[in-house]
């Protein structure tokens, strides 16, 4: 919450999103009074943040939809395209959110795995399983972009599939900006890239959160990694010292070897520098983006009411 | 002559001010016509798996 509040005050629109598994864990046997009071305080907090778009992940269905429809009632944006009542195939919760910040409409759609972890799938087969269809999600992406395309500027996907099955869809249906995704609390430092779509991990528990800083000229425009060109620099000023201590070598030494590994070196620093020279040029023209992940420590100032809704409800540890 | 070259100067001094204040204005037009980049901070959470305090990372 800290931290959302350091960058609006900045003068930078903050939009807060989740990929899923947001409420509950994998871990069924807990006193269900302390997980659904937990489980509301988190829906409090997101409500507070004025989070954008939350997915609903498998751990969010294992103590049944009536929690999460409370929640919608309440104000909390729960997203998911592919969950479906059984009988009519209406989506349980809205498919997607477009918020337009910045001039820029961005469509965030959310899609869960049909595939339940085996630790979980009975426990959600007793409390939901007659309740809930989950389509598709390659198919349902499709049908979403094919709905969306035209209305936004951008589209994101809140996936709670996994970063294997994200690479998958996104392979399997172009067209999707970013991927922010979750379900095995993995964190990527880099981002994965499929064509011109990244995909985001921003681990588990709350101990970071991953931070995307958008700079958009033109949205019809492929976006550009800032973080390849300080990569692209460290590489040829990695190669710069590894030239001198070879033509160092040479110098004392000389030997054919060691005069082909000089030439050598500097084809490879030559072919870095035409990447870096086009990477510049493309970025000071088009859109670009950079990732972080943010470490959640205590030296982040903590919101005074959210200290004291928890202080209320006696909860004082996980 | 001098009288003539001063009038001379004072012409081109009182376009040259013109021009500037017509570049000046083109361009602020021009700026807002073009717009600059739009900026978009997302902050992304996952997992969160009902933990109320963060783990130690």
């Amino acid at each position: 919450m800290a931290l959302g509040e350091k960058i609006r005050a900045e003068g930078t629109p903050v939009l807060v999103v989740d990929s899923g598994d947001l409420f509950f864990m994998a871990r069924v046997k807990v006193d269900p009074e302390k997980a659904f009071a937990k489980a509301r305080l988190i829906g409090r907090a997101y409500r507070r943040m004025g989070a954008a778009a939350v997915n609903v992940g498998d751990l969010d269905l294992l103590r049944g939809l009536d929690f999460l429809h409370q929640e919608t009632s309440q104000g909390l944006p729960l997203v998911s395209a592919n969950l479906l009542d059984p009988s009519s195939r209406a989506p349980l919760f809205d498919p997607y959110v477009i918020q337009k910040v910045s001039g820029i409409k961005i469509a965030f759609f959310g899609l869960l795995s049909p595939n339940f972890q085996p630790e979980i799938a009975d426990a959600i087969q007793k409390t939901v399983g007659e309740r809930i269809f989950i389509k598709d999600p390659v198919e349902t992406a499709r049908e979403i972009l094919l709905k969306l395309r035209d209305k936004v500027d951008m589209i994101a996907l809140l996936s709670d599939l996994g970063s294997f099955r994200d690479r998958e869809l996104v392979k399997a249906v172009p067209g999707i900006h970013f991927v922010f995704g979750g379900h095995e609390g993995l964190g990527l430092a880099q981002p994965n890239r499929e064509g011109n779509t990244y995909m985001f991990q921003s681990y588990a528990k709350g101990m970071y959160v991953g931070k995307l800083r958008l700079v958009i000229k033109n949205p019809g425009l492929p976006f550009q990694d800032e973080s390849r060109l300080s990569r692209l620099q460290e590489q040829i000023h990695n190669l710069d010292r590894h030239l001198q201590a070879l033509e160092k070598q040479q110098a004392s030494q000389p030997s054919q070897e060691v005069a082909q590994r000089i030439q050598w070196t500097h084809q490879q620093k030559a072919k870095l520098k035409e990447q870096l020279m086009q990477f510049s040029g493309a970025q000071s023209q088009g859109n670009h983006f950079l990732w972080t992940l943010v470490a959640l420590n205590p030296s982040l100032r903590e919101d005074e009411d959210t200290k004291g809704w928890i202080k209320e409800t006696g909860i004082d540890q996980d | 002559m001098y009288e003539k070259s001063f009038q001379y100067g004072r012409g081109m001094r009182y376009i040259a001010s013109i021009l500037i204040v017509l570049l000046a204005v083109t361009l602020c037009l021009f700026q807002k016509a073009e717009g600059g980049p739009a900026g978009i901070t997302l902050i992304h959470t996952s997992n969160v798996t009902g933990h109320l305090f963060p783990c130690p990372s």
